[in-house]
């Protein structure tokens, strides 16, 4: 169990002495506490003290990486059962699988070059999963050149041993074919030093394999998890998390692989909200990557630093100088609820998007970070001012207070309007006020 | 060194609560004794339920994919009824009575009621009831609705902090189950199930609606205050034990993302997420979707599909 | 453009101001006090003033009563002639002063162990007299104290003058940065000056022969004219935590030449000298091994928990409240103020205990604290501090704020829904601020031994009143006590003794801030507090873990 900030505090000299950066030796060893911090800033730290904080400190969850490069992933290194006991670390890798295909080079390539940017992350293809046939090794030379990380999804090892042979500079991610014998594929793992995916028909059987790759020179390992439906992979899934936090067994305390057949969505779902750390998906109608990316991005977000969206001038339908300018904080939920209500009302317009730290609007303003002057500069930064002819500006209702300040701030005859507290009224206030106002 | 995984064992439970009485086929929700889908561990006597969502008028912001499945009887309640229970298998049915707002053709509480009679004759399984959203009109048509529909066990949707009393008084008095939400708040859900207990309204006939918040519109703060209510209740908050409702297609259908495809795929995520952090009853809009919940549920608490095909 | 004139009613005050100046502004310049709790953003809605003569914009018209327009006097801009007449809320308190200390010997009442008499200034004659000072955001406190034996022979409390350009520290520090600095030093020295000279009555205040002043750091910057915007930035800086001492002379205050005015220094930006004094003078720097709470009910709700080894500080934003501030019915404790309540629900009566006795003219903050709990309990108001329908009907006054209880006979003095909601508001973020503190330590259980409670509440605090709704932790009430004002016992403690002066400069290095807006259990907490007396009333028993942690549960 971590220890709290009082307990680390008395582990401290007490002498504030400031050398490490902190006004005191508390609000030193509450970071510490929060794993924010190393006791190695403190130059008196007791011989005890670095021993009692050391145990405390292991991560329960290895971290493991797969691939090289700058598309190198790492998985694992996770704290908590409940995303809001703290946070979900390390965002589970989704590799796609390329099976043979005479357009594979094509394919390839359309793949590194897919981006789609949603509230300031980028998602990609994070990997490729490459299951075992003559043409395997092909494949995994091919996507390993694109500085994709390569899962080898095995059926031998002969078949293993020669795709990974084949790149095993690229750090690929052995993968046996579940339920087999591990032990030529753990020596192959050892002998090339690369990660390997040990399974069990039970919970059991699966830390025994772990303990069993550890001992034959594995470094890094993923855990399979049993299962034939999603009943049994939530057991088990849950079953290895609980474990690993609990240090019941050393050999559950590894990141966890799941294997996504065409059709099995509902398994996809499940593995990355319930701790999967890597999943191989065969996805054939494509409709699956950007829902699972976005569950991705929702589950692994850290709940207390929120999304924020990118500062500017976001344009809802296609809006000209005429249309009206409505100004909002950068939280992305508050952009995501309000951009959708514009979108239903038909009527383009801009969306000025000022900095607010990603707080909502109230919160915003409480901190001072939502007021007249701020946001006048903001707008006259992002030149919103520019892109009407009319020299109206929409605020959020909750902070009508700052009506007053606001057009004082931007001057030049600028007027504020209020609009409504709740985005969905904006629809009945583009029709009651907006429009009679034109 | 041998395996030993503890069970765990929790204080308290979820309570069970009965919709639909009267005509009614009762259905009953909640009574888990542990965490969402743990049957490892725990016992669970009932599933949770997946409801359709039906018009009184045709909505006008239903998108192409999701108006599809319901040709010809959008803003037919009764029709929509039947299709929904007959055709697509829900376990109960949501009229949401868009209509009765303002804006949105100021229909009557009396053509309401009448609406919500023709459901009831329609179809024989429990209804849930939504308003145009919390404020006078609401209260009038909830309340004239559950008036002429007494004894029928709807579920009125919704109360929430600042409006609450018109509709515990309606739900006590004409033996209704009443919806209590709160926006994605622990502490504001607990404290108006204190004010409706406080008002005299039994919570083993209320529901939790958290406020849902669609894949990537909210999710995450929907299912994590989710996840802390479940324990809260585990632990043997006796005020935060209802079981929970999440109105998913409304939310999943907003998202820019489906507007040309993907929309099952978004409301299945959205849905399959809610039940992991504890939903209980759970109103969709596309029979595609409630199809593949209702497999992968018949698995999580039978143990087999239907007809023993093994579940994916 | 020619300029207008602005005539006030019924006062006659008058003024000129150039077009486009704000009504608020010709208030200003023509002395006539209108209340702009805000800063005058538009924010607060105090400053509220009928039209009776000329002609404002359409679009200020919040409404018209009697066919005369009503405007908020901060946002509308003068174009013409004008008659103005300030409504009720808008118009500031007076001075006021109260007479309890007198006679006091403060090294043996407030002593936290023994202190010999040793003053920080010289003095020479037996009259000589020094000055311990509070400048809190909301109310200003001073003694006189007789420097030979260290008694006190006279006092006087005001509201702070600065009021009408902030009720609260930023909005202060914002009007600062707007170029008045001058002004807000002005008029907190200026008032302190009357303070003086009533508390001095008939003696002489040339025998002053030093201050000892407390306050937080933006009320000692503004007293200095020294510039607080530093205060507010992220990370807080100010221009300094500890002052020299300056001369009296230079604030205008009396004393002979060369009479020091020191400032206790503060820990930090929101920690400031009266926070330290409050705390040591409720022993914390001599409490090894112990874990003592202070907390201070005024508008910045400083709270402090620790011991002589370490401590932990931070500000809940409390809002006066507890003052009387924000409340429509709220003034200071002071003749005419109900600082009790009792209730008898079957009966329907309800009896005020009123300082000095006879009408009620007002509710002090132990008052309302009072009230609250007398309501809760009696069920005339739910747990959400609405009225419910056992409110007497006699009792039961109706109006444009919604529902008030009729605390005078004519009803004009009532307590009103949302003042209800401030005092709800105020204790929720107190009590959230304990539970952030304890929760910044680690999980629990922490045990707190004692618990000091300051305020400019009055007489006494009731306690099992403040633990019935939820403001303070369900501790055993032995481990509670009351300082009428730690800050300004702690300044006159420092004033009578060098070494306790010593000891407050020897205990800033042992405090540690936390910001509330950065712990993220905060909000939580404070939502979870906004009900009477707690969403989960087992929280009130402090000790407990914040989160329901599943592994605690097996």
């Amino acid at each position: 169990m971590p220890l709290t900030g009082l307990q680390v505090f008395k582990l401290l000299p007490n002498t504030n002495c400031r050398e490490c950066g902190y006004p005191t030796c508390l609000a030193f060893a509450m970071k510490l506490a929060a794993g924010k911090e190393s006791l190695a800033k403190c130059p008196y730290a007791s011989p005890e003290a670095c021993a009692a904080l050391g145990a405390a400190s292991a991560p329960p969850i290895r971290g493991v990486t797969i691939g090289r490069g700058p598309r190198a992933i790492t998985v694992g290194e996770e704290t908590v059962f409940f995303r809001h006991e703290k946070t979900f670390v390390r965002r589970p890798g989704l590799f796609r699988v390329l099976n043979p295909a005479p357009d594979r080079d094509a394919l390839l390539d359309s793949w590194r070059g897919l981006r789609l940017e949603r509230a300031g992350e980028v998602f990609q293809v994070d990997g490729v999963a490459i299951p075992e046939s003559p043409a395997s090794p092909g494949l995994a030379a091919a996507a390993a050149e694109r500085g994709f990380p390569v899962a080898i999804l095995a059926a031998t090892p002969d078949g293993a041993s020669a795709t990974a042979e084949r790149i095993k500079d690229h750090r690929p991610l052995l993968v046996p074919p579940p339920g087999a014998d591990l032990g030529a594929y753990a020596s192959l793992a050892a002998r090339l030093k690369i990660p390997l995916v040990v399974s069990g028909s039970d919970l059991n059987a699966l830390a025994t394999a772990a303990m069993d790759a550890t001992r034959a020179g594995v470094a890094d390992i993923l855990l399979e998890p049993p299962g034939a439906d999603l009943r049994g992979f939530h057991h088990s899934l849950s079953a290895i998390r609980r474990g690993a936090l609990d240090r019941i067994h050393p050999g559950l305390g590894h990141p966890v692989f799941l294997r996504i057949a065409a059709g099995e969505f509902e398994k996809a779902v499940l593995g990355i909200t319930k701790f999967a750390s890597l999943l191989a998906i065969e996805d054939h109608c494509g409709e699956a990557w950007l829902p699972l990316w976005t569950l991705r991005q929702n589950i692994y977000t850290d709940p207390q630093k929120p999304l924020q969206m990118q500062p500017g001038v976001y344009s809802i339908g296609e809006p000209n100088a005429t249309s009206p300018l409505l100004v909002t904080t950068n939280f992305s939920l508050t952009y995501f609820i309000v951009s959708t209500e514009l979108e239903a009302t038909g009527l383009a317009c801009h969306l000025a998007v000022v900095d607010a730290e990603g707080l909502s609007v109230l919160t915003a303003w409480s901190a001072g970070k939502f007021a007249g002057d701020r946001v006048a500069k903001a707008l006259r930064t992002m030149q919103a001012t520019e892109r009407v002819s009319h020299r109206t500006a929409i605020i959020p209702g909750y902070v009508s207070v700052i009506s007053g300040e606001l057009e004082d701030a931007l001057g030049d005859g600028w007027r504020v309007l209020v609009g409504p507290q709740e985005a969905s009224d904006l629809g009945p206030f583009f029709r009651d006020v907006w429009q009679p106002a034109q | 060194m041998s395996l030993e995984l503890k069970p765990k064992r929790w204080p308290g439970a979820i309570r069970t609560v009965t919709l639909g009485s009267g005509s009614r086929r009762p259905l009953t929700v909640g009574g888990g004794n542990g965490l969402p889908l743990h049957t490892f561990e725990a016992s669970f006597p009932h599933r949770p339920a997946l409801a359709l969502e039906i018009t009184d008028v045709a909505p006008p912001r239903w998108i192409d994919t999701v108006r599809q499945p319901w040709n010809g009887v959008l803003g037919q309640p009764a029709a929509a009824a039947l299709r929904a229970v007959d055709e697509f298998g829900a376990d109960l049915v949501m009229l949401h009575l868009v209509g009765t707002h303002p804006d949105r053709g100021n229909r009557s509480p009396q053509d309401a009621a009448a609406d919500v009679r023709a459901v009831l004759d329609s179809v024989p399984v429990p209804l849930i009831v939504k308003g145009p959203g919390a404020g006078p009109k609401q209260n009038d048509v909830l309340a004239r609705v559950a008036e002429e529909c007494q004894g029928e066990g709807l579920a009125l949707h919704s109360a929430c902090q600042e409006e609450y009393k018109t509709l515990a008084a309606v739900a006590v008095a004409y033996g209704h189950v009443l919806v209590a939400e709160s926006p994605i708040d622990m502490n504001i859900a607990k404290q108006l199930n204190i004010l409706l207990a406080d008002a005299s309204v039994d919570l083993r006939h209320t529901l939790i609606d958290p406020l849902t918040g669609g894949l990537g519109y909210g999710l995450e703060y929907t299912y994590s205050v989710m996840e802390r209510i479940r324990l809260a209740a585990l632990g043997g908050d006796a005020m935060l034990n209802s079981p929970m409702i999440c109105l998913v297609g409304e939310e999943a259908w907003k998202a820019k993302e489906v507007k040309v495809s993907g929309g099952v795929h978004w409301e299945l995520a959205t849905a399959l997420a809610l039940i992991e952090a504890g939903a209980e009853v759970l109103v969709l809009r596309h029979p595609e979707s409630l199809a593949r919940l209702h497999r992968q549920l018949d698995c999580c608490f039978v143990g087999t599909a239907p007809g023993g095909d093994p579940c994916r | 453009m020619s300029p207008h004139q602005v005539t006030f009613s019924p006062s006659g005050r008058s003024t000129v101001v150039a077009d486009g100046a704000t009504i608020l502004q010709a208030a200003e310049l023509a002395a006539e006090p209108i209340s702009a709790e805000c800063g005058g953003r538009g924010a607060c809605g105090r400053c509220m003033v009928r039209i009776l003569g000329g002609e404002v914009p359409e679009y200020r018209i919040l409404q018209r009563e009697a066919g005369f327009p009503h405007v908020l006097a901060c946002l509308t801009p003068v174009h013409g002639p004008l008659t103005v007449l300030p409504l009720g809320e808008a118009q500031l308190p007076k001075l006021i002063s109260r007479d309890r200390n007198t006679g006091l010997a403060p090294l043996e009442a407030w002593a936290p162990w023994p202190l010999k008499l040793d003053p920080i200034v010289g003095f020479n004659g037996e009259e000589d007299l020094g000055v311990a000072l509070d400048i809190g955001t909301t109310t200003l406190r001073l003694l006189l104290i007789r420097l030979s034996d260290g008694l006190i022979t006279g006092e006087a409390g005001a509201y702070n003058p600065q009021i009408p350009r902030g009720a609260d520290v930023i909005s202060r520090i914002v009007a600062a940065e707007k170029g008045l600095l001058g002004e807000l030093a002005a008029s907190v020295r200026s008032a302190i000056g009357s303070m003086i000279a009533e508390g001095a009555g008939q003696a002489d205040v040339g025998r002053i022969r030093g201050y000892v002043v407390a306050g937080n750091v933006t009320m000692i910057h503004l007293l200095l004219a020294a510039d607080p915007s530093g205060i507010r930035r992220v990370p807080s800086e100010p221009r300094a935590l500890a002052f020299p001492p300056v001369d009296a002379s230079e604030l205008g205050w009396p004393g002979g030449d060369g009479t020091p005015v020191y400032s206790v220094p503060a820990a930090g930006g929101w920690v400031g000298g009266d926070i330290v004094a409050g705390a040591v003078r409720a022993g914390f720097s001599r409490s090894p091994d112990t874990m003592s709470l202070y907390v201070d009910l005024g508008t910045n709700g400083e709270i402090v928990l620790g011991g002589a080894d370490f401590a932990l500080a931070c500000a809940c934003s409390a809002g006066p409240a507890f003052e009387g501030g924000g409340i429509r019915c709220g003034m200071r404790a002071d003749r005419g103020a109900a600082d009790g309540a009792s209730i008898n629900a079957e009966t329907g009566a309800v009896q005020l205990s009123v300082i000095g006795g006879g009408r009620v003219r007002g509710v002090c903050g132990s008052g309302l604290i009072a009230l609250t709990d007398a309501l809760f309990r009696a069920g005339w108001i739910d747990r959400s501090g609405q009225f419910t329908n056992r409110l007497p009907a006699g009792r039961r006054v109706e109006g444009k704020w919604g529902t008030a209880l009729a605390l005078s006979e004519d009803g004009k003095v009532a307590l009103w829904e949302r003042d209800l909601a401030s005092l709800i508001r105020a204790k929720a973020a107190v009590f959230a601020g304990i539970r952030s503190l304890l929760g910044a330590l680690g999980p629990g259980p922490h045990a707190i031994e004692r618990a000091i409670v300051s305020g400019n509440f009055g007489r006494f605090l009731n306690l099992p009143a403040a633990l019935g709704i939820g403001l303070l932790p369900s501790l055993p009430l032995g481990r509670y006590g009351y300082v009428d004002n730690g800050s300004l016992e702690g300044a006159a403690l420092g004033l009578l003794s060098r070494q306790f002066f010593a000891e407050i400069a020897g205990y800033l290095s042992k405090i540690t801030y936390v910001d509330l807006a950065d712990l993220p259990c905060y909000m939580d907490e404070f939502v979870g507090a906004s009900f009477l007396p707690h969403t989960s009333p087992e929280l009130l028993r402090v000790g407990l873990p914040l989160y329901v942690d599943e592994r605690d549960s097996t």
